[in-house]
């Protein structure tokens, strides 16, 4: 390494691989960079800090281990939730702490926004200096220069063993050779011979950076103006869906079955209406959702209905004598009389898992679960409305209308099924898509693309060649340190790297 | 058909794997124990053939099945070997260290022999459930898993490198470990097994992604098993900025690679068994 360099400096070397870019540096003159008139961010501490290395190492370990926490403590439930699990001290501190919602939390966005500025920060440091690596590296180096390089190796050769065209063109087939691109340049007695590959490699980590910044947008967009509901919907309903303005209609609903009796797929026949016309039409299931305009329907689930029946079975007896009067089915929301007696029931409302709520003196379904079924039947008394008390499936000894002479037992029923829809809308997605597959690329090229330089300085002195040769490879070491001591091995043998070449490459021996 | 059906759907084919890949677990350590080439030579071939049978057992897997042979845990399990193999396999051509062997067979025996431990009904061919019945189910999972035996490769080199370090440091060349890499080798491998893995990992990830965007709703649904991907992909953020520069070489980063695969494990197994969520479709 160039000495005299700040670790700062060989930080960025190492990433950038704009080894000449300090080269002139003398050492101490630290300031040098920041000499520049005006106001500049670059260079400055305040941005060497945010664009470190160990800032983005810090945030990635402490993002890893306060995401743990979110994978073992549920997350979103209501606050009594966790004093009840984990009880009132620890689940008092995990609702303060907000770890009830830890990937929403203040701290831990704002982690990631740091993370954000640590890649963008990186990216402005030090992109204009890669761009200088790539397309204008230093070529005219000096010896000591390529002294400090990781590798290096001085080679004195006899001058008449150099093939024709001299060393400077015999060492540019050997770069060549191994797809290195070479520059010449001649510097009064010296000739500089530099070959470079694998430059593409440096876009990768930059192309990285900036993507996770794009997927990390892509995601903001989505959670504010997207957004994610699940409704249930039956078969020949037609719902209006305020957030695209048109109606959706269920015109189906069916499960396939494998032999074996388990669940295959299941489907929905979806028209989608605009002003009373179909515009759309699809089969949907799972993995294979509806989209239109920017809105998705998702087949997620299905069901039996938790708020409606087809019909109910209902048994009557006689208070009084305890006799079996006879049972009735009752159709959905429809008044049919019970034989042998005056009165008439309609099943006015069902609940699969009933529960009451004081505040709102309303009865609601907990679940869309069975939990408790009951039914609230309106009773008529030649053609007069008695009540209308609730019954329960688990419950038959409930029965809250004492001034009846008649016990009712809700002994059956059928719901029927609901095809249960998620309704999505993401306007990030095709960023993040887009994001993605940058990241993937960046990834891709940074990972198995390894760039290397090697310096050749040449000089010719009393029928001998001397040659200076100094490389750096980046990330893969030992890969580079094998192909340097291959290029050195082939310098250092002319005529037999000669007649390789001439194996190696039809049109020398064609040539000859 | 009706042939590669039976075959497909029956044992002998996995069974066949399991013994051939003891057979070259135990050559390699007679390899390492006797510094015999040709003991070396057999172990290769060996395992060469388990992985020709591995091949087999999963193209007959998914021809009988009718879906990606790579649906339960079982399955898993066996993808997983078959990737790890191919990795070393590759990695034994390109850098001659056949010794690694004997640490990368230990770890995919620990794989087969877990898949076999299985309850009988968890190995058995099954139908899809509706959500896994996606060609993403083949891409998704087959990349998530090309990632682990990236790691896990990584991981063994890992151990390979603490083992020889410590042999070094109390000056002797370990008269077992002494066919292996200098421990600098060893350190560069354990690396670039990583720089393999991390993109397939990302890759595997964001396929995953696009998947559950089709399936569920939502490309990210913060569900334990994403999470934990997530997870072990910081991990590994964290490891790679780490060697970037010169910062964390040898021991260290020996152990980092090591912690990464735990990471992995969890993210494979403990998610599957500790953690319910969307993908609890091992149980």
């Amino acid at each position: 390494m160039p000495g005299g360099l700040t670790p700062d400096e060989q930080q960025t070397i190492e990433l950038t691989g704009a080894v000449g870019y300090f080269e002139a540096k003398e050492p101490g003159s630290g300031k040098k960079t920041s000499d520049k008139k005006g106001f500049t961010l670059r260079g400055t501490r305040i941005l060497s800090i945010l664009s470190s290395l160990r800032l983005a190492i810090s945030l990635f370990l402490i993002l890893a281990f306060l995401t743990i926490f979110g994978t073992f403590i549920d997350q979103g439930r209501e606050p009594g939730f966790y004093t009840s699990t984990y009880g009132d001290r620890w689940g008092g501190w995990i609702v303060r702490l907000k770890v009830d919602d830890i990937y929403h939390s203040w701290y831990y966005v704002s982690l990631l926004s740091l993370l954000c500025i640590n890649a963008l920060s990186c990216v402005y440091n030090r992109f204009p200096i890669t761009v200088k690596s790539m397309f204008r590296e230093k070529v005219n180096v000096s010896r000591d220069f390529l002294k400090k390089q990781k590798e290096y190796q001085e080679l004195t050769l006899p001058k008449d063993s150099m093939p024709e065209g001299g060393a400077a063109a015999f060492i540019k087939t050997v770069l060549s050779r191994r797809r290195y691109r070479v520059q010449t340049v001649s510097d009064g007695n010296d000739t500089v011979v530099f070959g470079q590959k694998g430059v593409l490699g440096r876009i990768g980590s930059h192309t990285a950076h900036l993507s996770v910044i794009v997927i990390l947008g892509g995601g903001l967009l989505g959670s504010l103006l997207g957004f994610r509901l699940f409704g249930t919907f039956y078969v020949h309903s037609t719902t209006f869906v305020p957030q695209g303005n048109f109606s959706l209609r269920v015109n189906k609903f069916w499960i396939d079955h494998y032999p074996n009796g388990m669940v295959k797929s299941y489907f929905s026949d979806l028209d989608v209406l605009k002003e009373g016309k179909v515009v759309r039409h699809k089969v949907i299931s799972v993995n294979h959702p509806l989209e239109y305009d920017g809105l998705r329907f998702y087949q997620a689930s299905f069901g039996d209905a938790f708020d409606r029946l087809k019909n109910a079975k209902v048994l009557v007896v006689n208070r009084e004598k305890k006799q079996f009067l006879g049972q009735v089915m009752l159709p959905w929301n429809t008044l049919a009389p019970v034989p042998k007696t005056d009165l008439s029931l309609k099943v006015i409302r069902y609940v699969s898992d009933f529960a009451f709520d004081p505040k709102t003196k309303s009865v609601y379904s907990k679940s869309e679960k069975s939990g408790n079924p009951a039914i609230q039947v309106a009773i008529y008394q030649n053609g007069k409305e008695l009540g209308t008390p609730w019954y329960f499936y688990n419950f038959p000894q409930i029965q809250v209308m004492k001034s009846i002479p008649y016990f009712i037992v809700f002994a059956g029923y059928k719901a029927p099924m609901y095809t249960g829809l998620e309704v999505a809308k993401d306007p990030g997605v095709k960023v993040v898509w887009a994001g993605s597959f940058l990241l993937v690329g960046g990834l891709f090229l940074s990972s198995y693309v390894y760039h290397r330089k090697i310096w050749v300085r040449i000089r010719e002195q009393s029928g001998a060649v001397h040659l200076a040769v100094g490389g750096f490879g980046h990330k893969d070491r030992l890969g580079f340190e094998k192909e340097f001591h291959q290029v050195v091995r082939d310098l250092g043998v002319p005529r037999k790297a000669d007649s390789l070449n001439a194996e190696g490459s039809a049109t020398a021996v064609v040539a000859g | 058909m009706s042939v590669i059906n039976t075959i497909g759907s029956s044992f002998l084919l996995y069974n066949t794997v399991v013994a051939l890949y003891l057979v070259a677990g135990i050559l390699y350590f007679l390899f390492l124990i006797s510094h015999k080439k040709e003991m070396g030579q057999m172990a290769s071939t060996v395992t060469f053939s388990g992985w020709v049978v591995n091949t087999a057992a999963l193209v007959g897997r998914g021809l009988a099945d009718h879906h990606a042979p790579w649906s339960n845990l079982y399955e898993t399990l066996f993808l997983f070997s078959w990737a790890s193999i191919l990795g070393y396999m590759i990695m034994e051509m390109k850098y001659k260290v056949r010794v690694a062997g004997a640490f990368v067979m230990t770890l995919v025996l620990f794989a087969v022999g877990a898949a076999k431990l299985l309850p009988y009904r968890y190995q058995m061919v099954e139908p899809l459930n509706p959500a896994l019945n996606s060609y993403w189910l083949k891409i998704h999972v087959f990349t998530m898993f090309m990632s682990y035996a990236a790691f896990g490769i990584s991981a063994s080199l890992a151990v390979i490198y603490l083992l020889k370090k410590r042999s070094e440091s109390r000056g002797t060349t370990g008269w077992i470990l002494k066919e292996f890499p200098n421990t600098d080798s060893l350190d560069d491998m354990t690396y670039k097994a990583v720089m393999v893995g991390f993109p397939l990992l990302t890759l595997g990830v964001i396929f995953g992604a696009m998947w559950a965007y089709e399936a569920w709703g939502g490309y990210w649904s913060w569900d334990p098993k994403e999470t934990w991907s997530l997870i072990t992909w910081f991990v590994y953020a964290a490891y790679l900025h780490a060697r970037m520069t010169r910062g964390l070489r040898g021991a260290p980063s020996a152990w980092f690679s090591i912690g990464g695969f735990v990471s992995v494990v969890f993210l494979y197994w403990g998610v599957s068994f500790i953690i319910p969520g969307l993908h609890a479709y091992a149980a």
